[in-house]
């Protein structure tokens, strides 16, 4: 019982970090949604099905962004299949928030970051929710010099990225 | 040179950790108004609803109550709030409450708790709460509404058993942060008794049906719980110490609930525990307004 209750305490407290995890590697909003329903999905069918798994698991909150990132990554289902419409459907939602929903500033971070390569853009991502370096490479499978590597190169390219455009 | 002292065309780290931040604030709003996160977790729970075999069939109540004047829940969403007829509370009062007999409620209160007897305490608090609404007509999806409410609750009551284990019983482990103060300890350090009991005396009435119901017997219960509070304000009177809200007490008053025979202990003392608190918000009702001015 007290496990369930934990579980859901850690969903309220996640899925909306978790969202924008995934928005931060470059995900629109309704796929960043998916994503974050199905890692939750996959995290209460494990602690239903074996709670002291559950419980072992250390850095949840990191786990749960993996699972997230892997499932927008390589979306199962429906959702691998690219759409069978040559050319843009009119009738598609917007690939993420629009200029009304979001301030200048946030649409060019969100931009600059997709412009990154796939790996930076993850360590970004869990840099900005506070990760320690031995976390995010035990999450990724790649050392703590590779995720400090990472992280200053990114941070280098998006300091002369946001500088040219304040200026 | 430091990082801060950076070309001018190139944003400082400090800088650029701040605009990441504001960024990052910005966005975790704008997820927060435009994604429903309680529809995703009910998503994830009617997955495991269905998946669970079940017993139970029908049409839920809800639905049958809600006639086809009144549309879905979505439909009815703005258009209710301002129509606060007698009979629009009513109905939006009976249409959150069925929801309690709803078997997919049920079952996700089961499945919620993992636990049958938990899952039935949650259910009966969430119906206590929302009877005790207002405005039920404003609610704008009953369904979600109830679910939310009942969800809390299952995570209140969960988290309550972690405290509930009273060290005076001999048998039984203890965990979890220790016991509150007896509740005429408290009220002892806010006399004037006298005059809170002549207020309670005079909302009599009010102050009974405010117990929830939360026994087979409610009027027993309400009775029971009434009287220790009672006794807990005359207690204050006297400059003593009342043990009207300990489980000695409340089994002597009301075995049948209290020492139930067959009942685990974790449930007894869990009701226990909501004895003591429906004591104190009874007190509360009372000595409220004077701990405002305190």
């Amino acid at each position: 019982v007290q496990v369930r209750a934990e579980w859901i305490c850690f969903y309220d407290a996640q899925q909306p970090l978790v969202v924008r995890f995934v928005m931060l590697n470059g995900a629109s909003l309704a796929d960043a949604e998916d994503a974050a329903q199905e890692a939750f999905t996959e995290s209460w069918d494990l602690m239903s099905r074996d709670p002291g798994l559950w419980q072992k698991i250390t850095h949840k909150e990191a786990w749960i962004r993996t699972v997230a990132l892997r499932r927008y990554w390589r979306p199962p289902g429906p959702r691998r299949r690219p759409l069978t419409v040559a050319g843009e459907v009119p009738d598609l939602p917007a690939s993420g928030p629009g200029p009304e929903e979001l301030t200048a500033q946030t649409q060019l971070v969100l931009r600059e970051l997709q412009s990154l390569d796939e790996e930076a853009r993850a360590v970004m991502a869990f840099d900005l929710d506070d990760f320690p370096p031995a976390v995010i490479a035990e999450m990724l499978h790649i050392s703590q010099q590779r995720v400090r590597d990472l992280r200053k190169k990114a941070r280098a390219i998006l300091k002369k990225k946001f500088g040219g455009s304040e200026s | 040179m430091s990082n801060d002292d950076a070309r001018h065309d190139e944003m400082t780290d400090s800088q650029l950790d701040q605009f990441l931040a504001a960024t990052n604030r910005e966005l975790l709003d704008h997820i927060k108004a435009a994604v429903d996160a309680d529809r995703t977790l009910n998503a994830i729970m009617a997955r495991t609803v269905q998946e669970a075999p079940s017993s139970e069939t029908g049409t839920p109540a809800s639905a049958a109550l809600r006639g086809a004047d009144h549309g879905t829940p979505e439909e009815t969403g703005p258009g209710r709030i301002g129509e606060h007829t007698k009979e629009s509370v009513a109905l939006a009062q009976l249409e959150l409450r069925a929801l309690r007999q709803d078997p997919q409620v049920r079952r996700l209160a089961r499945v919620w708790a993992g636990d049958p007897e938990l899952a039935e305490d949650a259910l009966q608090s969430a119906d206590s709460r929302v009877a005790a609404m207002r405005h039920p007509e404003q609610v704008q999806n009953p369904r979600a509404y109830f679910l939310r409410v009942l969800r809390n609750e299952v995570r209140r009551l969960a988290a309550g058993q972690e405290t509930l284990l009273d060290p005076s019983e001999p048998g039984l482990a203890v965990s979890g942060s220790p016991p509150s103060r007896p509740v005429g300890e408290t009220v002892n350090t806010w006399l004037p008794a006298q005059a809170w009991l002549t207020r309670f005396n005079a909302r009599r009435d009010e102050l009974f049906a405010a117990v929830p119901a939360r026994s087979d017997d409610p009027a027993r219960y309400r009775t029971t719980i009434f009287a220790a509070a009672q006794q807990v304000l005359l207690a204050g009177i006297d400059g003593e110490l009342s043990d009207a809200d300990s489980p000695r007490a409340f089994r002597a008053a009301f075995p049948e609930y209290f020492d139930q025979p067959g009942a685990k202990n974790n449930m007894l003392y869990q009701r226990f525990r909501r004895a003591r608190e429906d004591v104190k918000t009874l007190l509360r009702a009372i000595v409220g307004s004077d701990l405002d001015d305190a």
